[in-house]
């Protein structure tokens, strides 16, 4: 096919998710997480924690700003979304382009809430989170 | 000739000025002798006169829009006819065999009365159909020049290494693939027979070099001004070649929705400058795409039809398509963000995902349509248990049931309804169009379910025909 062979998108890779709870990036050291954005809209938000690497995407939340699960770090939502990958929803499929062309998507536990759930907000408690069945990796849910 | 035109054209020009608003157009469109019912099933000397159903526009709400779910409806069907007839009436349309009709009807058509009644309608009608693209379509986080890059050129490597062709499979699997070959072309020519007019629309203008890397595209499609070389005429080839008719939309009543919306929404986007970059994403999703599912037509088509059909059409696109991805990309869309600005991402990349996302559409009706005409058998054995399930209850809880008489020769023109219905003969002969010249023979005392959505239409072929269609919704629920 008749297109340049020096493509950008080496060091990239677009990433198919679906629309819901749990929907994840993993990268070689980095994940991206999907989560509904406390105005209704969504995201694709960096969920690995710049302080030490914890998961946001098991963290608690409230209107203004998730907090690492770890040691309490605080992301405003702004600055989630503002540093959120680019990504587009088709129905309910999101396609998302990260920065490392291994990245991959997967099903994680997610507290944190899902587009589109009925009655989702960002300040849905844990305990109400869906549990991971039986995964090889711990934090991995079976498609 | 002249003569005629000058006579016709006053009386059609007057008022136009008097249409007030959607209603008063609809109306215009509604009375034009142009978009009545045909009493044939094939229109060929004109592509002035092509049905709408207008009689119908009553019943149809327009001002709600379609539903993401909604494509196949009745009013999709409707709303997408008089779109592309209002898309069209602002080309040049000339029959390759100027029927009786010819001046008076290229008169009314292109009268000033009929632009402005259509593109008053075109106006709503692009709300109506289209306005679900923005709720089935959003774009989150920072896009960069390198982002969008990536993210439609990994397009291109999908459509590399991807196989399988949804449309082939589905006329292959069909027990009779050349009919639903025939079907399939003939939803193509909706398009192609006008093929890039959509297009030719946005070279015009000056906006600088891009619009020079467009028109490069463009004289690819119109066979630079060689008229054996130009698309349409090679489609043309393609149809001629298998029995179909070559002369634009002498097949209109067989075109599904599906197939209508998409090239709607190329009009659409081409139309209105203010849609210009959801258009660069169009074309180059259209020029990319187009490169394996020419290469996969051809093949599956020349399987069904050996030698016989002609297939240079889809042989220099899956060529000069490859050509033409790359210029869109290189040449077109990525100039574009340099020169405008990663503000022009977000209607790049919608428009893109819009036009994949409409002919998957496509794809998906007519694939139904094919599974539609190969249960003709099934559904007439399963109409006597169903009327039976219906007389055994109650009138109170029966579906709505409508009781017609015709005569001889009245042609129910292609149409679809909303739900599943019972179509039940009481008296006479009726011929079923499952799709192009193919038919059900209904007897009295026989009937057929009517699938959802599904194109059908009707010829009496007997002195009168007394029969009844029941509405029933899911023919499931009368088993």
């Amino acid at each position: 096919m008749a297109v340049s062979p020096a493509r950008e998108s080496a060091g990239r890779a677009v990433v198919t998710l679906p629309l819901a709870r749990g929907a994840c990036i993993a990268g070689a050291a980095m994940e991206w997480v999907l989560v509904e954005t406390p105005a209704g809209g969504w995201s694709v938000i960096e969920g690995t924690c710049s302080h030490r690497g914890g998961p946001l995407r098991l963290g608690t939340c409230d209107a203004r700003a998730v907090r690492c699960p770890w040691h309490g770090t605080a992301f405003s939502w702004s600055g989630l979304i503002r540093r959120g990958a680019p990504a587009i929803r088709v129905g309910a499929v999101v396609r998302a382009v990260v920065p490392d062309a291994t990245a991959r998507a997967v099903q994680r536990r997610v507290y944190l809430a899902a587009p589109g759930e009925a009655g989702a907000s960002a300040t849905r408690p844990p305990a109400r989170c869906p549990e991971p069945t039986a995964s090889p990796h711990p934090e991995e849910i079976p498609a | 000739m002249n003569e005629m035109i000058t006579t016709l054209a006053p009386s059609a020009s007057l008022d136009e000025a008097s249409i007030g608003g959607f209603a008063d157009a609809l109306a215009v469109v509604r009375d034009l002798p142009l978009f009545a019912d045909q009493e044939e099933w094939d229109l060929e000397g004109t592509p002035f006169r092509r049905t709408l159903r207008p009689q119908t526009f009553a019943h149809v709400d327009f001002a709600t829009p379609l539903g993401a779910h909604e494509p196949t409806t009745y009013k999709s069907l409707v709303a997408n006819r008089i779109l592309q007839t209002a898309y069209e009436a602002e080309f040049v349309l000339l029959p390759r065999t100027p029927d009786a009709h010819f001046a008076a009807d290229f008169a009314l058509f292109y009268a000033p009365r009929t632009q402005a009644a259509l593109d008053i309608v075109r106006r709503r009608l692009e709300e109506t159909v289209f306005s679900f693209l923005d709720d089935e379509i959003d774009l989150s986080g920072r896009w960069r020049r390198s982002d969008a890059k990536a993210y439609l050129e990994a397009y291109v490597t999908q459509e590399e290494t991807a196989q399988g062709n949804a449309a082939m499979a589905a006329i292959e699997a069909s027990p009779d693939p050349r009919h639903a070959a025939k079907t399939f072309l003939i939803q193509l020519a909706s398009d192609f027979l006008l093929e890039s007019s959509p297009m030719a629309r946005t070279t015009i203008g000056n906006y600088g070099p891009i619009q020079s890397e467009i028109f490069k595209v463009l004289i690819d499609e119109y066979g630079y001004g060689v008229h054996s070389a130009k698309h349409s005429t090679l489609y043309e080839e393609t149809l001629s070649s298998v029995g179909l008719s070559p002369a634009a939309h002498t097949h209109w009543q067989f075109y599904l929705s599906g197939s209508l919306m998409m090239n709607n929404y190329f009009n659409y986007v081409c139309r209105n400058p203010r849609h210009f970059f959801r258009y660069l994403g169009a074309l180059f999703q259209a020029e990319t795409g187009f490169i394996r599912a020419t290469r996969e037509w051809s093949q599956g088509l020349g399987r069904v039809f050996g030698d016989e059909i002609a297939l240079g059409y889809f042989a220099e696109h899956a060529h000069i398509d490859m050509h033409h991805s790359r210029m869109a990309l290189e040449n077109v869309v990525l100039p574009a963000i340099d020169a405008f600005g990663e503000g022009v991402i977000p209607d790049i990349l919608r428009g893109f995902e819009e036009a994949k996302l409409l002919a998957e559409l496509a794809e998906r009706d007519f694939c139904a349509q094919v599974g539609w005409m190969d249960a003709a058998a099934p559904c007439k054995r399963l109409a006597p248990g169903i009327l039976a399930n219906i007389e055994a209850r109650p009138a109170a809880e029966r579906p709505p049931l409508a009781p017609i008489d015709e005569p001889r020769g009245e042609l129910s023109v292609m149409h679809v309804h909303d739900g599943d219905e019972l179509c039940w003969i009481r008296e006479g002969v009726m011929h079923f169009w499952i799709g192009h010249d193919r038919y059900t023979r209904l007897e009295a005392g026989e009937g057929t379910v009517i699938r959802a959505q599904r194109l059908h239409g009707a010829i009496i072929d007997s002195e009168r025909c007394l029969y009844e269609i029941h509405s029933i919704g899911d023919h499931r629920a009368w088993l």
